[in-house]
């Protein structure tokens, strides 16, 4: 529900590094988001297409990628993907903040990220 | 920096700026601020998330009856619209400020920071602030808080918790509310604190009715005031 106000700053850093750059056009904007986030992709290609009418943006692609979680084990030092469990009477399965190794408490290290790593442009 | 060192891209040439910039960052940082200033004048704060009518408002009224008495306790609202809320909250003696995101679905630790530019920080031991109705949104956006506080009822039905999972992930307490309507709604509240557990099994858990006031006392205690 919120991917038009994320979608908006990307479309703010991206217009800005054009800016900086005197690019000509821009090709792509590559995004990584955390698979522990509340944001869509389909949401957020939506919007992005949305706002990048009538700006510099105008001809390029949102390019997502989606990082899985890993997380870090406080006790035995597991570092890895999340554990998850599964709920067979719904048929579904959840997250599960703890160690797939010892069952203790663990810490989101990948996965609640936003980042746009890289734009492709054409400079003047 | 010698500029013949600095690479240029050729006229008319694709060039890859590779950023690294996370805009959740910018939320989480702008929240490290809030938590700072708040921790600079001393004030435990509180943020109360949940979905709409699970009895967050209800919450705040109940604890701020009970922690007038030893604190000077204010509160922020976050709605859509309206000051209803506030208003509600206002009427036990707390301070009041309401935020209406008109369109967004949740706080932001920037919304937050214009808030507490208006209070007077160092006449507030203890300062809730309430949440969009929303069990998904919030969960991005940390405001920079203490302890984050999800609230859910029975009255949402039994499958709340791995319908929305993440959220628990981000809380340091969870509230199961409405416990006075478990029987009517044929819901267990100890069902939905399995559940919690095997999401997240250091996540306190507590069972209050906002109505009667059954477990409030025992929030006080999860949240050490």
């Amino acid at each position: 529900m919120h991917e038009l106000s994320v979608a908006n700053e990307i479309v703010k850093v991206a217009i800005r590094e054009a800016e900086k750059r005197k690019a000509k056009q821009v090709k792509s904007v590559h995004l990584v988001i955390g698979k522990l986030t509340h944001l869509s992709k389909d949401q957020l290609t939506f919007c992005y297409n949305v706002l990048k009418k009538d700006t510099i943006l105008k001809g390029s692609n949102l390019v997502i990628t989606e990082q899985e979680p890993i997380v870090r084990c406080i006790s035995c030092g597991y570092l890895g993907p999340v554990n998850k469990v599964s709920q067979d009477e719904l048929g579904l399965w959840a997250v599960s903040l703890t160690c797939p190794k010892c069952g203790e408490a663990v810490e989101i290290k990948e996965g609640l990220e936003c980042r746009i790593k890289a734009i492709k442009m054409v400079v003047a | 920096m010698d500029s013949s060192s600095v690479i240029k891209p050729e006229p008319g040439e694709v060039f890859d700026v590779e950023l690294e910039e996370d805009i959740l960052e910018a939320n989480r940082k702008l929240a490290e601020e809030n938590a700072e200033r708040l921790r600079k004048y001393g004030v435990r704060s509180f943020d109360i998330m949940g979905s709409v009518g699970s009895g967050k408002t209800s919450l705040i009224e109940r604890l701020v009856e009970m922690l007038k008495q030893g604190y000077r306790v204010a509160a922020i609202g976050g709605d859509a619209a309206t000051t209803i809320d506030a208003e509600r909250i206002g009427r036990h003696g707390a301070k009041v400020l309401q935020i209406n995101t008109g369109k967004e679905c949740h706080l932001d630790a920037n919304l937050v920071k214009k808030a507490l530019a208006k209070l007077d920080l160092s006449s507030i031991d203890i300062l809730f602030i309430e949440n969009v109705g929303n069990l998904i949104c919030p969960a991005d956006f940390p405001l920079g808080c203490e302890k984050r506080i999800v609230v859910i009822s029975v009255s949402e039905g039994e499958h709340m918790v791995v319908k929305h999972p993440y959220i628990f992930a981000e809380a340091d307490l969870a509230v199961i509310n409405k416990i006075d309507l478990s029987t009517l709604m044929d819901v267990d509240p100890s069902k939905i604190e399995k559940d919690i557990h095997l999401m997240k099994p250091s996540l306190k858990v507590v069972k209050t009715s906002c109505k009667t006031g059954e477990g409030v006392t025992d929030v006080i205690e999860a949240l050490s005031l």
